[in-house]
């Protein structure tokens, strides 16, 4: 990413941009400096790196980030995934307020054709347009108040599109008829922004806090055993505060729990 | 106390008084400031440590100088932007003798880079592209900026010089008890050309 004026405009407002519920990973970096007491930067981007690694750690682990982005295929139909997707939970395509997952084919050709450089699907393969077979076209229309779909008498187990997931390639391959080309993506996140606007919640603070406490401390030649202990330590008491406040319920939560075991039974 | 009248008050010790032998009335003024200037950074060195064991960098900022309004440039051969330091600056650990930031931003400080291997290491790592701050990469007597887009914007640097590069009537701040310490540093400094022998050949008998 190239730095312009804008771009130090845009850093200068994250770096403020920081409230109650989320901070910057520069707030986390800044506020671990202050707590050393030391007011030099000359470390900054190693620091960054080890936090960016932890905020991984406990999203993969601990915290709860679902990720949802809406990607537009090109014209092959491939969609690379997001740089801090770890794993999809759903693919789909929105309809009506909802989101339709689509079914995963593993028959889909896999582009392993390069032409400079880039790989494509290869020429002879002429990108299939499923077609449901087996029904018939007419119309859409309305009977008795109801929307009745341009397609009568399909077998079932047919979609209108398809997904491959291309893990080697880091890349999702999609076959059939999307509208807009546009799909929706759920996924777990690392949580790790490319464009730098990655936030912490404050439950994470403290924890990666100690967290780049603990790598620092593991990796200062001739730092003691206890050292590394201590540092280990804070860092699991932090992550065990974090985890249980992520786990306590609200109290409508809970009370919707303990009306959910509830029978109405005999009056006597 | 301005940098003409610390080498006078040095010139005046070592014209008598206290001065050892070797070293009273031999020197011209240049000569003395160019001993100055190594006790200078010997004095800066050990200062920092100070500081750095203290926790306490705010003596350090009593060094610094401040240009501002310093323009970016780009090197077309490696399509980098940079900017020239305009004096030359003491080296100190963790790069400790230069602060650069966007004009009227300080909070925007640039990062240090690093250099060497830096531009490998970080270069796959998400730290690269995550860009949450701008950087600089220190090279001789310029200011690299890795990743800088455009030169449309004016840097300022807080830096602390080499005692050479002060003119005549700059103030030189040193900390309370700092001119003694500097005193004996100087001193130090002049006595150790004596230790190297004017007679390099040694044919191991005792003269």
């Amino acid at each position: 990413m190239s730095i312009t004026n804008e771009v130090i405009e845009n850093s200068s407002i994250n770096k403020t941009q920081n409230n109650a519920s989320l901070k910057s990973i520069r707030y986390v970096v800044m506020s671990y400096l202050n707590r050393k007491g030391q007011y030099t930067l000359s470390n900054y981007k190693r620091l960054e790196q080890i936090a960016l690694e932890g905020l991984t750690e406990l999203n993969l682990y601990d915290l709860e980030t679902v990720e949802v982005a809406y990607l537009t295929m090109n014209e092959i139909g491939i969609i690379p995934f997001p740089s801090d997707m770890v794993d999809y939970t759903k693919v789909g395509i929105p309809s009506g307020g909802r989101i339709y997952t689509l079914t995963v084919n593993e028959d889909i050709i896999e582009p392993r054709y390069s032409k400079c450089g880039d790989e494509i699907f290869d020429p002879n393969h002429n990108k299939a347009n499923l077609d449901t077979t087996g029904g018939y076209y007419f119309a859409d229309h309305f009977r008795g108040n109801r929307y009745v779909g341009g397609l009568y008498g399909v077998s079932g187990g047919s979609n209108v599109a398809y997904v491959k997931i291309d893990r080697q390639r880091r890349q999702f391959l999609f076959e059939g008829n999307v509208p807009r080309s546009e799909i929706i993506l759920e996924y777990i996140s690392t949580g790790v922004k490319q464009d730098g606007s990655t936030m912490v919640p404050t439950e994470a603070l403290e924890p990666l806090r100690r967290w780049i406490d603990m790598i620092v401390t593991e990796n200062t030649p001739r730092a003691s055993e206890s050292a590394i202990a201590r540092t280990t330590r804070a860092f699991e008491v932090a992550l065990e505060k974090m985890r249980h406040f992520i786990s306590l319920p609200t109290a409508d939560e809970y009370r919707d729990k303990f009306y959910e075991s509830l029978t109405q039974g005999i009056k006597r | 106390m301005t940098k003409a009248q610390l080498v006078d008050l040095f010139l005046d010790n070592l014209s008598g008084g206290d001065a050892p032998d070797d070293v009273r009335g031999k020197y011209h003024p240049l000569v003395i400031a160019k001993y100055i200037d190594v006790a200078y950074a010997q004095f800066l060195s050990e200062t920092l440590k100070v500081s750095q064991a203290n926790l306490d960098f705010l003596n350090m900022d009593y060094f610094r100088k401040t240009f501002t309004g310093i323009s970016i440039q780009k090197d077309s051969n490696r399509n980098e932007y940079y900017s020239e330091i305009p004096v030359p600056i003491v080296e100190l650990p963790n790069q400790e003798s230069l602060v650069v930031h966007p004009d009227n931003d300080p909070v925007s400080q640039f990062t240090p880079h690093g250099s060497g291997g830096a531009d490998a290491v970080f270069g796959v790592l998400e730290v690269h592209y995550h860009n949450s701050s701008n950087s600089y990469r220190l090279e001789n007597n310029k200011v690299y900026y890795p990743g800088m887009g455009d030169d449309s914007c004016k840097v300022t640097m807080r830096l602390i010089p080499m005692f050479s590069a002060f003119e005549n009537e700059d103030e030189i701040y040193l900390p309370t008890g700092g001119e003694a310490r500097m005193y004996d540093l100087t001193i130090q400094t002049m006595l150790r050309k004596r230790a190297i022998p004017e007679d390099i050949n040694n044919n191991n008998t005792a003269e």
